[in-house]
């Protein structure tokens, strides 16, 4: 298992479409995938969940990967998060 | 307390109770206990109104790809994704099998809750993205309310509803028992909300400005129908006098149901024709009750609102024998569908309109869907061979309009006569006079028409170009403008010529200020909501008919509404006995300190 903290770097926040890209990015991968803030954790997986998290620019989230190719995603993953999401 | 709030009085009667606020558009979701048999198919509902749901978005998806770019497009990507998200459908779905509830309340508290929760982000921008969830709830839900309409008939407690405003089809369902007042921000007093509200026995005000705003789901409200106030969060000197308010005009309903068993006949021994307008099968034992002489009016569209497809020939045959037996020996006038206007939703993807009312509607849209006339016009044939039925055609603009659906009509008695079927060879076919063109044409339409009945909701409406749901021009719809009763007298007259039987379906018929008028100048019949027919049949057993012929003539002669209604004011005044001592506008005496000032109408 793997557990890292980010710090979302796009201006408007993870809102619908990074949310969405998000979910469609970590959907590629067969490990499970967390996301937490503060006191909430939802499925990586899930565009509700990511929703829900509202994470706003500047905001700290944890992504957490369980399974066979849990580094790589992680990897993508938080370089999706940390770069600006390519567009809003 | 909140100060007392002025509407158009469109409902009489007095209620207080909770309200409960209906936003536009709104989608009451129905809640219902299942049983165990019922969960795999509740589900699999679901499972297809997600499917329903998801082809519709594609197709957004594609337009707007088309319209505005792949960029324009991609939140319904988004759309899709929650549509996919196991946090919806799966939640949705043990829900269901969990607490043995129904698809829509499951649903709707995932949605609304996940809503609720995002639209509270300190995030201004995030909490926008809440429309997102809710544009993607009402789309499921839509799929899963029948007709895609809310149903005020799933209320679960009486309450008093408040709304921008009322579509016909979201009271066509409402359960009287429920709902204890209607208060609306538009709509006037012969909006098709007011006239189901009266016809329900239901007080309601309409054209109450922000109403929405100031009163919460919950918040106690009064209602007085009678003179058009409402009182939000009323004190209980105030809702004691609103309960002493509800018990006189108890008192008062059942001193004018004294006279249901008593003809409708002038002191000098003329009779009027007395029924009654109906939407509804229910409608017939109302009036019945009030003492009807049979069914002015049925508007037949409102038996189908909020089914999915128009009812076919042998549904139609069947809905209306049973009410033609109940009223007879007494008849019933059966109107083609009037449909369109602001009477959406049986009819599928009419284009939107910019003034429906100009539109398409009524024998319009008969006139074009012939097969859709053809069966109706069939249903009601076959009807005729069981008891009296009389057939009317909505908007009527002139004589071509009313050859085609006489054509058709002999179109389907043929077809009827080949496959042996019965029906009345002689059904009387009428016209509703309700457009100023008809009734400058009434001389040749009465020569065409085996009867005529004038309907002057829509008359008043054309001829003085007033719309009757628009609060800011409202007051000018009168019922006693002298170019109404002009047009009125001019339809009587034409018809008489002609030897031709003239009635009026319209809301004027109602108008205890109007009666002595209308049968002054000879109206054969007054149709009206059940419940209003006491009252005047109280202003008829009053007068006599030279009396009433005296009132006609100089009401003729005046040259302004104000002219007309002092005339009737005169001539009507002490006809309704001690019951009633202000007609036209009734007015429950407020105490002085809850009355409206005239600077707080203005500020409202």
């Amino acid at each position: 298992m793997i557990r890292r903290t980010v710090t979302i770097k796009n201006t408007l926040g993870l809102h619908a479409r990074p949310a969405a890209l998000f979910v469609q990015t970590a959907a590629r991968f067969k490990c499970d995938v967390f996301v937490e803030r503060d006191d909430i954790r939802v499925s990586g997986k899930s565009i509700m969940g990511i929703m829900m998290l509202a994470a706003e620019h500047g905001s700290r989230i944890t992504i957490e990967t369980e399974g066979r190719d849990d580094q790589e995603c992680m990897d993508v993953l938080t370089a999706l998060v940390t770069s600006d999401f390519e567009a809003d | 307390m909140d100060r007392m709030i002025s509407g158009i009085a469109a409902s009489p009667g007095f209620a207080v109770g909770e309200a409960h606020l209906l936003h536009r558009g709104e989608i009451l979701v129905e809640e219902r206990k299942l049983e165990p048999d019922e969960v795999e198919a509740e589900v699999r509902r679901f499972e297809s109104s997600l499917e329903k749901a998801r082809e519709e978005i594609e197709a957004l998806q594609e337009k707007i790809t088309n319209t505005m770019g792949e960029e324009g497009a991609r939140i319904f990507g988004v759309h899709q994704m929650i549509l996919h998200d196991p946090m919806v459908v799966e939640a949705t779905k043990e829900g269901i099998r969990q607490s043995l509830r129904n698809a829509g309340a499951v649903f709707d508290e995932i949605m609304g809750g996940m809503r609720d929760t995002l639209s509270e982000a300190a995030d201004e921008y995030l909490a926008q993205r809440s429309l997102d969830i809710e544009d993607v709830r009402r789309r499921v839900l839509m799929q899963l309310a029948p007709g895609g309409r809310l149903l005020l008939r799933d209320l679960r407690r009486p309450v008093v509803v408040v709304a921008e405003e009322l579509t016909p089809s979201e009271t066509a369902h409402l359960d009287p028992e429920k709902v204890l007042a209607f208060v609306t921000e538009a709509g006037g007093r012969t909006s098709h909300a007011a006239i189901m509200a009266r016809s329900l026995g239901v007080p309601a005000v309409a054209g109450v400005s922000r109403i929405t705003e100031r009163v919460r789901t919950g918040s106690l409200i009064a209602v007085d129908g009678t003179s058009g106030q409402v009182a939000v969060n009323p004190d209980e000197y105030m809702i004691k006098f609103f309960e002493s308010q509800k018990a006189i005009f108890a008192e008062l309903e059942r001193e004018l149901l004294k006279l249901k068993n008593l003809p409708a006949v002038t002191l000098d021994g003329r009779e009027v024709e007395l029924s009654a307008n109906i939407e509804f099968p229910e409608g017939v034992e109302s009036a019945l009750n009030y003492g009807a002489r049979g069914i002015g009016l049925l508007r037949t569209e409102y038996l189908y609102l909020g089914c999915e497809e128009l009812p076919s020939e042998d549904k139609q045959y069947s809905d209306y024998l049973k009410m033609v037996e109940q009223v007879a020996p007494d008849s019933v006038i059966i109107r083609t569908f009037d449909l369109g206007g602001d009477k959406v939703g049986v009819v599928p993807a009419t284009p939107l309109e910019r003034n429906p009312f100009l539109g398409w509607r009524a024998i319009r849209v008969s006139l074009a869907h012939p097969k859709v006339f053809m069966n109706q016009l069939r249903a009601i044939l076959r009807t005729s061979a069981h008891g009296p039925v009389k057939l009317i055609f909505p908007m009527i603009s002139g004589l071509e309009e009313l050859m085609q659906a006489k054509e058709i009509l002999n179109q389907a008695k043929e077809s009827l006569s080949r496959e042996g079927m019965p029906f009345d060879e002689d059904l009387p076919v009428g016209i509703m006079m309700e457009i100023p063109a008809a009734c400058a044409m009434a001389d040749i339409l009465a020569a065409e028409a085996d009867f005529l009945s004038i309907g002057t909701n829509d008359l008043i409406q054309y001829s003085l170009a007033v719309d009757r749901g628009n609060a800011q021009v409202a007051y000018l719809y009168q019922e006693l403008h002298p170019a109404i009763l002009r047009q009125v007298k001019m339809v009587i007259d034409a018809g008489h010529r002609h030897g031709k039987w003239v009635g009026m379906c319209g809301e004027m018929s109602a108008n205890p200020l109007a009666t002595m008028i209308l049968i002054g100048m000879g109206l054969d019949e007054l149709s009206m909501s059940p419940e209003l027919l006491p009252e005047i049949k109280k202003v008829i057993r009053s007068c006599t008919h030279a009396e009433a012929k005296a009132c006609a003539d100089d009401a003729l002669n005046q040259n302004t509404v104000e002219g007309v209604t002092g005339v009737a004011r005169r001539y009507t005044e002490g006809k309704l006995g001690e019951l009633v001592t202000d007609v036209g506008e009734g007015a429950a005496v407020y105490p002085p300190l809850l009355q409206t000032t005239e600077e707080e109408k203005e500020d409202a």
